[in-house]
């Protein structure tokens, strides 16, 4: 069940492009268009690889993350943003932690395939009761 | 001895894979520093452990740095070598604003002996690690940093290149190819002291 | 000739001194009378200096020698005294038609000092009350013409004789007066139809001067007096100006010249300076700020424009080459070969255009470090590598011997780069290109040449225009005509040059450029160990 993965992105062709290149690879995404929603969707369980986009209106990306942190959603997530912004800004630096990739668009599909395949590795080796309160929802 | 410090943030998860894909033994200790949050750092062990030759294994205070061995740097600590030997987890402030910090173990070696450094700097946003680097430099080491062209975010590896220490700059790939040029491999299959480490169990 | 009349050893050597210094040949006698016997009668004295405290007999009747004998147009009289008060012994109205003057030292040596306007003299000479004027019509001629207006005012303030005004006793209000206030346009005066009469001359300076200069015999020198006078539509205007003014006997009755300078304008422009400094600084932060944030919007506007070109790209870039697998007739597969390669092309532009603007804006301050350029170069060309080996080439890096210099790494690399696959691009496969360099104390010149398709003079002027491309059939993807306006960027931001050469099509290109070899003084250079 961790192997999933969420786009956030308030452009609904990049939304739709992610998950056909994730699909070609028999990688299934959900998709949603802001980080309220995307927060929804950690309050409901969700746990995996999230590509957050950064510049959306409302809440944008970096907003989005310290929510997910205040919220106590970021446990067992892992956080790549996908970006058209050239170079991440100053934002980035307190949140080093929490972002482990940052990948531009537009992307190289195969590149894309192959970042989402790597952090999902990665969650499929986390142990059992490392920090996974509400899991069962999921 | 031969010591390895590589430091990597935002983009580093890739960055590694390329760089210890098939990575034999190598006659050195190799520490790294990857910015990321705490409850990935088993996982993070066990992906790095099914790529490498190395025994890869999560840093614990008391443990002896060894050759052949890569030790990573739990989240929330900062690693600091003790006589260039024993690991010290101190739990601290954030510095350049994450624990762990890549300036903090480098900064933590010491001039003894025979030993020799390499201090490596892949990819991430800010200046981590560039004052390591110029300390090993100091210290007569080495020190590589990764290229624009295969960064995910440049800073990291820009700032380090800004102190005017740095002696190579490349890709995962090609720092890879120099390590082993460097430092040769070690014949032994395994090293036993590195499998009867308490670390390795993972927690 | 001048004769100086003094029976003091010290006044003789004192106006000699003068005298010497104006080149003033000149003959010195004890009395007053031997002036006469000094000089002959057709060579009379340009002037003659008698010293009123020596031995001369009556003064009166040795002017009127003086002038019988040498002629009153010819020779002028100099009274020199030390004592302000000598004038009593000279009563007035007893110097027949000659020129005579009386003063100190001082006085003595103004009258020889070239920068003395015909003016002034006229005045120092009207500041001997005593002296009746001896020619009328010598005073009108300098009265009339004289560059600036000049009253000459009764003690009633009346105005008796004006220059330079069209009509001297016409006020401003077109009623007719002589009172000086208001034939200056004074709107009190016109009010109270005589100057110094409204409350608030009390503070007037004008009619201070005037009522001090007859009751106290002063000379007032350029006061600057400020007046209210009527303007167009019943407003009202300051007009400033410098007044002088001295008592003067006319026919025994004391009168006073008044000369007037306006100087309003220059008041106004001065005025107007001083606030302009005042708000200078208020100017300058305002203009800062306004470029500042002009900086900020540009930056953010190519932020901006960055992500809207990005976003649209995602899908064609991602998806398109998914069709691949799908497309079975050849035709439809090279289609979709064209749209991948012209979405790669947009795509490369984008990113590049936005890196050139990206440089342009961050360019002023490169980050130099001291590089080893030989070095610098072999990483370059180990990163081109493939691109090397893939299209045949051979690279020969020429740098020799050793030779630092102060660089931004990245922007250099980055040169570098471009001018290496410019090479390529224009080069038939398995070309060669050779990196070499010059130096000297000053710069250091490095030169990329190839053995590519070369340049026409037409188009060796055109290389560094922004997307300029020399053959604009080529639509291949690898050429954006960006390169050479980057490296140009580049280079600018270390202070260097950059051209091109080419002995014509078909015989290659080389691409040279020269940087400094020491940072300019204000930039600081991170030394490598």
């Amino acid at each position: 069940m961790n192997e999933r993965i969420m786009i956030v992105d308030d452009d609904p062709a990049v939304r739709y492009t992610v998950q056909e290149v994730l699909r070609g690879a028999n990688l299934s995404a959900i998709a949603v268009e802001s980080g309220r929603a995307c927060l929804e969707e950690l309050r409901n369980g969700f746990r995996g690889v999230i590509l957050l986009d950064i510049m959306m209106p409302e809440m944008d990306g970096w907003d989005t993350l310290e929510a997910m942190k205040r919220e106590g959603l970021s446990e067992g997530n892992i956080v790549c943003m996908l970006t058209a912004v050239i170079s991440p800004s100053a934002e980035l630096e307190t949140l080093k932690d929490d972002v482990l990739d940052y990948v531009r668009k537009p992307f190289d599909p195969d590149g894309l395939i192959a970042t989402a395949k790597e952090y999902l590795s990665y969650l499929r080796t986390v142990p059992e009761g490392d920090g996974y309160e509400g899991e069962d929802k999921a | 001895m031969n010591i390895i410090v590589i430091g990597a943030s935002t983009g580093g998860p890739k960055a590694l894979r390329s760089l210890f894909e098939f990575l034999p033994r190598l006659d050195a200790a190799i520490v790294l520093v990857q910015h990321m949050p705490r409850f990935l750092n088993e996982s993070f062990r066990r992906v790095l452990a099914e790529r490498t030759l190395m025994d890869v294994s999560l840093a614990e205070p008391g443990q002896m740095l060894e050759h052949g061995v890569v030790f990573v740097a739990p989240s929330e600590f900062h690693l600091v070598l003790n006589d260039n030997r024993r690991i010290d987890l101190v739990r601290g402030v954030k510095v350049n604003y994450v624990c762990s910090s890549v300036d903090v173990t480098m900064l933590s070696l010491r001039p003894r002996g025979e030993d020799s450094f390499l201090g490596i700097i892949l990819t991430g946003m800010a200046a981590d690690g560039a004052d390591g680097i110029r300390h090993i430099k100091n210290l007569g080491g080495l020190t590589f940093v990764q290229n624009q062209m295969t960064a995910a975010v440049y800073d990291m590896p820009h700032s380090a290149l800004l102190t005017g220490a740095v002696d190579f700059e490349g890709s995962p790939k090609a720092i890879r190819e120099r390590l082993v040029e460097k430092f040769g491999c070690i014949q032994t299959v395994s090293s036993p002291a590195a499998e009867s480490t308490p670390g390795v169990e993972g927690g | 000739m001048i004769v100086l009349a003094s029976d003091d050893l010290v006044t003789r050597q004192a106006v000699s001194v003068i005298l010497r210094r104006y080149d003033q040949p000149s003959t010195f006698v004890s009395t007053g009378r031997e002036v006469l016997s000094a000089c002959d009668k057709k060579a009379p004295p340009e002037k003659v200096i008698l010293d009123v405290h020596a031995e001369m007999g009556d003064p009166i009747s040795l002017f009127h020698r003086i002038f019988q004998t040498f002629g009153a147009e010819k020779t002028r009289v100099f009274l020199l005294t030390h004592d302000q008060d000598a004038d009593a012994t000279l009563p007035p109205g007893h110097c027949g038609a000659g020129k005579m003057f009386l003063g100190g030292l001082a006085d003595l040596e103004a009258q020889f000092q070239p920068s003395a306007t015909p003016l002034e003299r006229f005045g120092q000479a009207l500041s001997v009350d005593q002296i009746r004027l001896g020619s009328e019509d010598e005073f009108m001629a300098v009265f009339l013409h004289a560059p600036i207006p000049i009253y000459l005012i009764d003690p009633e303030g009346q105005v008796r004789r004006a220059n330079r005004v069209k009509n001297p006793y016409v006020g401003s209000d077109g009623k007719s007066s002589r009172d000086i206030g208001y034939v200056l346009g004074c709107l009190h005066a016109q009010k109270e139809g005589r100057c110094g009469m409204a409350s608030q001359c009390r503070n007037c300076l004008l009619s201070r001067i005037i009522r001090e200069t007859l009751r106290e015999d002063r000379n007032f020198h350029r006061k600057e007096i400020s007046l209210e006078v009527s303007a167009e539509e019943e407003s009202s205007e300051n007009i400033h100006a410098l007044v002088s003014t001295t008592p003067l006997w006319i026919d025994r009755k004391k009168m006073i010249l008044l000369f007037l300078e306006d100087v309003s304008e220059l008041r106004r422009s001065q005025e107007l300076l001083a606030e302009f400094n005042r708000n200078l600084e208020t100017l300058v932060a305002r203009r800062t700020a306004e470029v500042q944030a002009l900086l900020e919007q540009k930056k953010e506007f190519i932020r901006q424009l960055g992500h809207d070109l990005r976003t649209p790209l995602t899908p064609l870039v991602a998806l398109l080459p998914k069709f691949r697998e799908h497309l079975e007739d050849p035709r439809d597969r090279e289609m979709l070969e064209l749209i991948i390669s012209n979405t790669d092309y947009i795509h490369q532009l984008v990113v590049r255009t936005l890196d050139l603007m990206v440089l342009e804006n961050e360019g002023e301050q490169p980050e130099l470090r001291m590089v080893e350029l030989r070095v610098e170069a072999n990483n370059v060309l180990a990163d081109f590598a493939p691109v090397l080996k893939e299209n045949g080439f051979t690279a020969v890096n020429n740098i020799e011997p050793p030779v630092r210099l102060p660089v931004d790494v990245v922007q250099f690399k980055e040169l570098l780069l471009n001018l290496l696959s410019n090479a390529v691009k224009f080069s038939p496969a398995g070309g060669r290109i050779l990196i070499g360099a010059n130096y000297n104390e000053k710069e250091t010149t490095l030169s990329v040449s190839d053995t590519g398709v070369g340049m026409t003079p037409e188009q060796l002027s055109r290389v560094f225009d922004e997307f300029y491309k020399a053959d604009p059939s080529r639509h291949d993807r690898g050429s954006l005509g960006l390169g050479l306006s980057i490296c140009k960027r580049i280079v600018n931001n270390h202070g260097g040059r950059i051209w091109v050469e080419s002995p014509g099509l078909g015989k290659g290109t080389t691409v040279f450029i020269t940087l400094p070899s020491h940072a300019p003084d204000a930039a600081t250079v991170r030394e490598e160990r």
